[in-house]
């Protein structure tokens, strides 16, 4: 759960922000006598603006900002604005057109008309092949690569349009504030995606060693540029890391959860399983290969939770690594935590950190109990079997139905289909925990 | 209890523009 105060304070901090233009052209009253669909459309235009600019820095992973939500949530925010601001922008020249401007606006109009009809097309293809990327079979790095073309140019495009065409932009107020807007938009985009890579780059972190940790699963550990200590980080956070110069791996960022415990110093791993294009070359790291890393992020950790004596760990594969970085910290740390922990995997080879957590499960603080659960056993498995039902769930959990806190790091089918049973079976949201990181 | 919070954060912010630019449409209209 955020932070509430903090997170609290970011949402009406951006509220204000969205809504300051509106309210002081309002507060102008500039050109009276349009109608309400004119004046309507503006304000869509003004609103949609500034969302837009702000995007960015939802999207800059500013520590200021993610701190109290996490990326898990500012990202979906991001996205969810994105689409709202590019139904504002739909609704602004009907609005513009209908009340007052006529076809002539559409049809014969000036060239920062074109440049808006520009923005708009742009952003409308952008918020398509953000929603719709999978469905569309657009691989993330070729949809970054246009996301990052797209965003900028809209911003750009609707600047250069409302400055010539709004007549808001009269006041010295709101030139100002434009101008703001687009130089903050512009500084923030060029510092996440140029200055934090490049300074990542300068002090690289070092592969310590690749381990199998199971099945096509590998556990590879950094350390820090020498002279230097590694960053703090919580349990169950995540972190984005580039290989700078492994042969045969392309020179692509991609996040993985951190599968160690700050307590472990010196050193961190991330416990990656071959399961993509980029994942499945994993294996060719090296020893003392260059790694940019910019960390940590996330709140996936239960130590943000400190009132939650009694927590239920759901794992699905290669899920586990968070909650494993969660269950190393308990360990060290002695907590006074009971902890059950279902483990679903396809089958027993499959099964990371099996012995790690069989150890854990002899001690006595924190009071571990794991149950593993194969979808695909061969004959000799003596343990659970089959997807995580519901019939399944209400027998293995019993009482801590009633009290528990949950934590879920599956596949987004698998998340899905467990809160709802998880809901089914009478748990509340407010105990519900998952990894929600998708793009 | 993360999507939970997003989803009341997302309507917030949907509810309080749309709210804000009808009046402000409406006072400039008839102010």
């Amino acid at each position: 759960m955020p932070s509430r105060w903090t997170a609290a304070s970011r949402l009406i901090a951006y509220l204000a922000l969205i809504l300051t233009p509106v309210v002081v052209v309002t507060v102008n009253s500039l050109e009276p006598g349009d109608t309400f669909a004119y004046n309507l459309g503006r304000c869509c235009a003004l609103l949609a603006f500034t969302i837009i600019v702000l995007q960015v820095a939802l999207a800059a992973r500013l520590k200021w900002i993610e701190k109290p939500f996490g990326l898990n949530l500012t990202f979906p925010f991001h996205r969810r604005m994105g689409v709202f601001a590019g139904i504002l922008l739909l609704l602004h020249p009907p609005l513009m057109i209908l009340g007052g401007g006529g076809l002539e606006l559409a049809i014969d109009g000036k060239w920062y008309i074109w440049v808006g009809k520009g923005a708009l097309t742009l952003i409308l293809v952008n918020v398509a092949i953000s929603v719709w990327r999978q469905r569309l079979g657009l691989p993330f790095e070729k949809w970054r690569c246009w996301h990052d073309f797209l965003g900028p140019s809209v911003i750009l495009l609707a600047f250069i349009h409302s400055w010539n065409a709004s007549v808001d932009n009269s006041l010295l107020f709101m030139k100002i504030l434009w101008v703001a807007f687009l130089a903050f938009a512009l500084f923030l985009f060029v510092y996440h995606r140029f200055y934090v890579p490049w300074l990542s780059g300068q002090s690289p972190y070092q592969v310590l060693e690749v381990k199998p940790a199971a099945k096509n699963v590998w556990t590879v550990s950094f350390i820090p540029p020498a002279g230097q200590t590694r960053f703090d980080f919580v349990p169950g956070q995540f972190q984005f890391v580039t290989f700078l110069d492994t042969p045969g791996l392309p020179e692509e960022e991609h996040h993985f959860t951190i599968s160690s415990s700050p307590t472990q110093t010196g050193f961190h791993t991330s416990t990656i399983k071959a399961s993509g294009d980029f994942t499945s070359r994993i294996g060719q790291v090296n020893p003392g290969d260059k790694v940019a890393v910019e960390a940590p992020f996330g709140r996936f950790s239960y130590v943000f939770h400190p009132e939650a004596k009694d927590l239920v760990f759901i794992a699905g594969g290669i899920g586990i690594t968070p909650l494993m970085s969660n269950l190393r910290h308990m360990r060290d740390t002695g907590a006074d935590r009971r902890v059950l922990l279902l483990y679903s995997n396809r089958i027993e080879a499959d099964i990371v950190f099996k012995e790690e957590l069989e150890q854990m499960a002899a001690q006595a603080k924190p009071q571990v109990q794991v149950v593993h659960i194969l979808t695909q056993p061969d004959g000799n498995w003596q343990g659970e079997t089959g997807r995580l039902d519901q019939e399944k769930l209400r027998r293995l959990l019993g009482g801590r139905l009633d009290h528990s806190t949950f934590f879920l790091c599956c596949p987004p089918p698998m998340i899905q289909s467990l809160v709802a049973i998880l809901q089914e079976l009478g748990v509340p949201v407010s105990r519900i925990s998952y990894e929600y990181f998708s793009l | 209890m993360e999507f939970h919070f997003l989803n009341r954060a997302t309507w917030l912010v949907v509810c309080l523009a749309v709210a804000a630019a009808l009046v402000a449409a409406l006072l400039r209209t008839w102010t």
